[in-house]
């Protein structure tokens, strides 16, 4: 029994086309196909899956491919698949990984350590550091709330910072990733610049970002 | 004589192959490394120290539980131009500063210079010499 008859038992009222290989455009559910939707474009995976619990959002190159109802632990993440891409009528190598999930445990994370930098007393450093205003802590949320909203709507993927307190009452957020470094200070003040520094072994670069649209270009960078 | 006033009169000399201590807080411990943030201050334009040669890594890291007690070369430092004093204070004959334009690139080098030597163990309020150990190496992030 091959997948396309597990398909056609499962459910016959599937606009399901066996010649083509294909589906229209729609929501599925309970579905041994993958189903792939890319604006009006329709992709094919060539390898079966299974059907999956949870909607999960993955990006391939330049295009994005949806998945419902797949079980977590059947999901790979990071293979190599081979998919069909309608629009160029060519088979392509995917990597597959899994975004929206963990930008959002991610993003509950950060908030989480972030809240409980206001519980540090004044001189938390030993050396006269000054506390962590609620309103410091309310000001990066919301970049933050604007930084992945950003993020979502390019359909990438946030690397998980650390938190770190300042001593003059700013908190900065600290990416790494293969040697390269972003630090983003966001300051104590409001009328205060939020700035950077990136670092590359003997490279240093310090600035402003003015939109969480910079924050994730430097975030890119890191990436690459 | 009050104690400031001999404090200010027995200033050390600072050379460059003196060792200078800074207390780490935990919130500032990534995995192994330390934080640059740990290397800025309230004011901008200094950093509190303790001289080695004036003080023990213990006396210096006190009764901090959880802290890290980084050493760093005052050549190092001075290297970055940045100024190394000896700074007594009355309840602290060791005191030092680093002063100067202390930049977040600045901060971010003298946190990759320093060395982890002591650690104040959280549980057990236990010290952790780590002063002949390797230095801590960043891990390598996938």
């Amino acid at each position: 029994m091959n997948a396309y008859s597990q398909v056609e038992q499962k459910d016959t009222s599937l606009p399901f086309s066996k010649e083509k290989k294909e589906f229209d455009e729609g929501v599925y559910t309970d579905v041994y196909w993958p189903y792939i939707i890319v604006g009006k474009r329709k992709i094919t995976i060539l390898e079966p899956y299974y059907s999956i619990e949870t909607e999960a959002r993955f990006s391939n190159n330049s295009y994005f491919v949806y998945f419902f109802n797949m079980p977590n632990h059947v999901l790979p993440i990071k293979t190599p698949r081979s998919l069909y891409h309608s629009d160029k009528e060519t088979w392509v190598n995917a990597t597959w990984e899994s975004t929206i999930e963990i930008t959002h445990n991610i993003y509950n994370d950060i908030k989480r350590k972030i809240n409980e930098l206001t519980k540090l007393q004044k001189n938390w450093n030993s050396y006269n550091a000054k506390k962590i205003s609620k309103s410091t802590c309310l000001r990066i949320i919301t970049f933050l709330d604007n930084l992945i909203e950003l993020i979502n709507y390019r359909r990438l993927s946030l690397l998980s910072p650390f938190v770190v307190p300042c001593p003059n009452g700013s908190i900065q957020l600290e990416w790494e990733n293969n040697k390269k470094e972003l630090e983003v200070i966001i300051p104590c003040r409001k009328n205060k610049p939020i700035e950077y520094l990136r670092s590359f072994e003997d490279f240093y670069e310090e600035g402003l970002i003015n939109s969480p649209r910079e924050l994730v270009n430097h975030i890119m960078w890191l990436k690459e | 004589m009050s104690e400031r006033i001999k404090n200010r009169i027995n200033k050390v000399n600072i050379l460059d192959k003196d060792e200078l201590y800074r207390r780490i807080h935990p919130n500032h411990h990534i995995n192994e490394r330390i934080s640059s943030a740990a290397f800025r201050s309230t004011r901008a334009y200094c950093i509190s120290v303790d001289i080695a040669k004036l003080t023990t890594p213990k006396k210096s890291i006190g009764n901090h539980i959880g802290y890290w007690l980084s050493s760093i070369l005052a050549g190092f430092v001075r290297g970055l131009e940045l100024d190394v004093h000896h700074d007594p204070e009355p309840e602290n004959y060791a005191h030092g500063m680093i002063e100067g334009n202390i930049t977040k690139a600045k901060s971010k080098k003298l946190a990759k210079e320093a060395t982890i030597i002591l650690r104040k163990d959280k549980k057990s309020n236990n010290y952790h010499n780590t002063a002949n150990a390797t230095p801590p190496r960043r891990p390598h992030q996938k």
